[in-house]
């Protein structure tokens, strides 16, 4: 495999890694009850 | 109708939209925040919307019979641009204004820190629009798509930018709720990204007042300029039209939004991946094959994150599809989120290199623009001013039957507009590629072009349907204002 | 949560989020040579051929008609070869259009006589019966502004001295108000009496369309 290629295939398992690490951290179900306040809480800034 | 029952999210049943607007009518919102800018800029966002369509219905019109082409200010040439920019930076910029104003002061429950410094925002910017439309009318035109103003009115766009967001994070900092909800996220990084955006591709030499050159040359200055064009479009008809959405779904509906970490995901994913799309409208131009080849890879991998929006919007109305008929707002929004998940169906496949070696430069790409703009982002900015423009001026919308005769008018002018444009793109796509038993080519290229004339008068009677439709969306925001109840005269 | 606490942090994160592929896609082809290759047989616009471009820019002619060729069969077969980087070294802006309501003009230099220019600009219709075009005969009644020419190449970087965007002016004035010039039937026709010894708009703007894809043949022949 040419070093272009290795580099492209390297990259996209790099994003693949991060993307992973992001979705983990925010569907860990001990933050769930934290991360999904906020949607309830705007339904009333009304007043 | 209730295909989504099951489900893991608590969801508020539904409660009359009435019943929330006696709590909405509580005086000490209207008091506590700055609404007046929020007012001026809906209605700058009318004015501007009226102005650009009939822009756009003249130039429907050259298409088929070049005899509007009146004077040189009336020709093809200049008006179009008069009408891409008055509708993405007139009407555009000032809805987003206008809905932004009023989402980052409720949703931080923090007054505007700078409300004088807004109201000036919304002079200058009204004042930067009007002298655009005049400098494209005379012929001051960078050619730059979307980025045609000469470099003084660039500096009174980053200008009047920097004002709207001195005011985004001074409220943002000053905020009275500690966590931001997902229409804030995107309102930050609308920020951010406008002024990167318009900043290095505006970057130009002056000539004279009224004339310069852009300091790329060619292969450059055009990747540098669709990197533009492409994310300018992102973060002004996607990321903020998202705001909207995520804020006013919720709020017409009483639901809460299905997954907030959902959207979470998304955000990074489509920020992220954004800006690496520009070459793909680039496709076998002389730029640098591998640019175009990361822009395709990129551009199917913005799949995801926009159906995340999309299927956040959907599974929010689970159980509660009867809003589709009882809550006239809820068309609006998933209307609008369904061309937005068409649109980045459409978009990706298009940049894969065999579809758009044959659909690049025909109509095709005009129907694909049309359907996000007269689509996705005038059906949820519709809902939310009809959303918003009540509550701001304590009273009632004047008349809920014409906002549904305006849903349906703009929902039958959209479709019959871009799926005409899509047959003729096809249509002119197949007849410049077809080709003799011999080899040669089977039609001139007038042939062609004189072939879409049909398709163009059709076009131009749909932008009529969608236009009374948007004229009706006026007239009722106007009297909804006019009967305001005068205690609330701010 | 984390980061959606902190607006400032979080418009930090978004600015390097959005940057990276801004780099890697935009920043670093503007120091890559192969991203804008030159040759030594493609020329800068003269004076006059600058004058053209800008008025090809005021018009806005790039919103019907493109200016590259791609690669494709048909595509070559219709316009002629397709368009090489080397071309667009002095274009700023570049105008490659995004929509070809007409058709591209990347090739369109000497492919049809200044007379065939100055007719159809007149007047599209008249050669077309049916073409969607917008007339352009006002541009030949109005006189070619030139006060600015030299600050354009100036700017431009083209390294002409002021004698020679004089010359260049004067010698193209002197080309087309020739009595032997081939095309000067259908130049009287257009334009005013009062002008048909001065350049006008149209003058200029025939001559930059008259140079696009011209040095090209040059830089392939030397292949």
């Amino acid at each position: 495999m040419s070093f272009a290629g290795l580099a492209y295939v390297l990259f996209t398992v790099l994003l693949a890694i991060i993307s992973g690490g992001v979705i983990g951290y925010y569907y860990n179900p001990k933050r769930k009850q934290k991360i999904e306040e906020p949607k309830h809480r705007m339904l009333d800034d009304d007043n | 109708m209730t295909p989504y029952v099951q489900g893991n999210e608590k969801s508020v049943p539904f409660d009359c939209s009435q019943e929330n607007l006696e709590d909405d009518m509580s005086e000490t919102s209207t008091e506590k925040y700055n609404f007046t800018i929020v007012r001026g800029f809906a209605f700058s966002a009318l004015f501007w919307l009226v102005i650009g369509l009939i822009v756009g219905l003249w130039i429907a019109f050259e298409m088929f019979d070049p005899a509007l082409n009146l004077t040189p200010w009336l020709s093809f040439g200049r008006l179009r641009v008069v009408h891409t920019n008055g509708l993405g930076l007139g009407f555009g910029l000032a809805a987003i204004f206008a809905t932004s104003y009023y989402i980052l002061q409720r949703l931080t429950r923090t007054p505007l820190p700078f409300p004088r410094l807004a109201q000036l925002h919304l002079y200058f910017f009204n004042t930067i629009i009007a002298l655009g439309a005049l400098s494209l009318f005379a012929g001051m035109n960078t050619t730059k798509e979307y980025a045609e103003l000469e470099w003084p009115l660039d500096i009174g766009v980053v200008v009047l930018w920097v004002m709207f967001a001195i005011n985004v994070f001074g409220t943002l900092i000053k905020r009275q709720e500690k966590q931001m909800y997902i229409s804030l996220w995107y309102i930050i990084s609308m920020t951010v990204a406008i002024a990167i955006l318009y900043i290095v591709n505006n970057l130009e030499i002056p000539v004279t007042l009224f004339k310069s050159y852009s300091v790329y040359a060619g292969a450059n200055d055009a990747n540098v300029e669709w990197w533009y064009a492409h994310n300018v479009v992102g973060f002004i008809f996607t990321v903020p039209i998202l705001a909207m959405f995520y804020y006013f779904l919720p709020k017409s509906t009483g639901l809460p939004i299905f997954s907030h970490r959902l959207s979470i995901v998304s955000f990074w994913a489509l920020n992220f991946a954004y800006l690496w799309t520009g070459a793909h409208h680039l496709m076998l131009t002389p730029l640098p094959e591998w640019i175009q080849t990361v822009a395709i890879a990129f551009s199917i991998f913005l799949i995801a994150p926009s159906w995340g929006s999309v299927v956040n919007g959907y599974y929010t109305l689970q159980g509660n599809w009867d809003q589709m008929r009882t809550n006239y707002l809820v068309k609006f929004f998933i209307a609008g989120i369904t061309f937005y998940g068409l649109q980045t169906i459409q978009g990706p496949l298009q940049g894969l290199r065999t579809l758009n070696a044959f659909f690049h430069y025909t109509d095709w790409v005009i129907g694909h623009v049309h359907m996000g703009t007269m689509g996705w982002v005038t059906m949820v900015i519709s809902a939310s001013f009809y959303y918003m423009i009540p509550r701001i001026t304590s009273t009632e919308l004047y008349s809920v039957k014409l906002a549904n005769t305006h849903f349906w008018l703009i929902l039958v002018g959209q479709f019959t507009w871009t799926i005409t444009m899509w047959i003729a793109g096809i249509q002119q796509g197949a007849m410049w590629k077809a080709t003799n038993p011999d080899g040669s080519l089977m039609y001139n290229f007038l042939d062609t072009v004189t072939s879409l004339y049909p398709y163009y008068k059709l076009r131009f009677a749909a932008g009529v349907i969608y236009f009374i439709g948007i004229m009706i969306f006026a007239w009722n925001l106007i009297m909804t204002v006019r009967q305001q109840p005068s205690q609330a005269e701010a | 949560m984390g980061i959606t606490s902190k607006p400032v942090v979080f418009a930090v994160l978004a600015a390097v989020v959005i940057l990276i592929g801004t780099t890697v896609t935009v920043f670093i082809p503007l120091f890559m040579p192969s991203t804008q290759p030159v040759s030594a047989s493609i020329k800068p616009y003269t004076a006059v051929e600058q004058e053209g471009r800008d008025i090809y820019m005021r018009e806005g002619c790039n919103n019907c008609h493109t200016q590259t060729v791609r690669p494709l069969r048909t595509e070559v077969l219709r316009y002629g070869e397709y368009s090489k980087p080397e071309e667009f070294a002095y274009d700023r802006p570049f105008l490659w259009g995004s929509r070809r309501t007409g058709p591209d003009l990347n090739r369109v230099g000497e492919k049809y006589p200044d007379s065939w220019h100055y007719k159809h600009l007149d007047s599209p219709q008249s050669m077309f019966e049916k073409s969607n075009m917008p007339p352009y005969g006002w541009l030949a009644k109005n006189r070619l502004d030139t006060q600015y020419s030299l600050k354009k190449a100036t700017t431009l970087g083209y390294g002409y001295s002021e004698s020679d965007v004089h010359q260049q002016i004067t010698q193209y004035r002197a080309t087309v108000t020739d009595e032997n010039y081939p095309s000067k039937e259908s130049r009287n026709n257009v334009t005013p009496p009062e002008l048909r010894k001065e350049l006008t708009e149209m003058d200029a703007l025939i001559a930059y369309l008259q140079k696009l894809g011209r040095d090209v043949k040059n830089m392939e022949a030397k292949k």
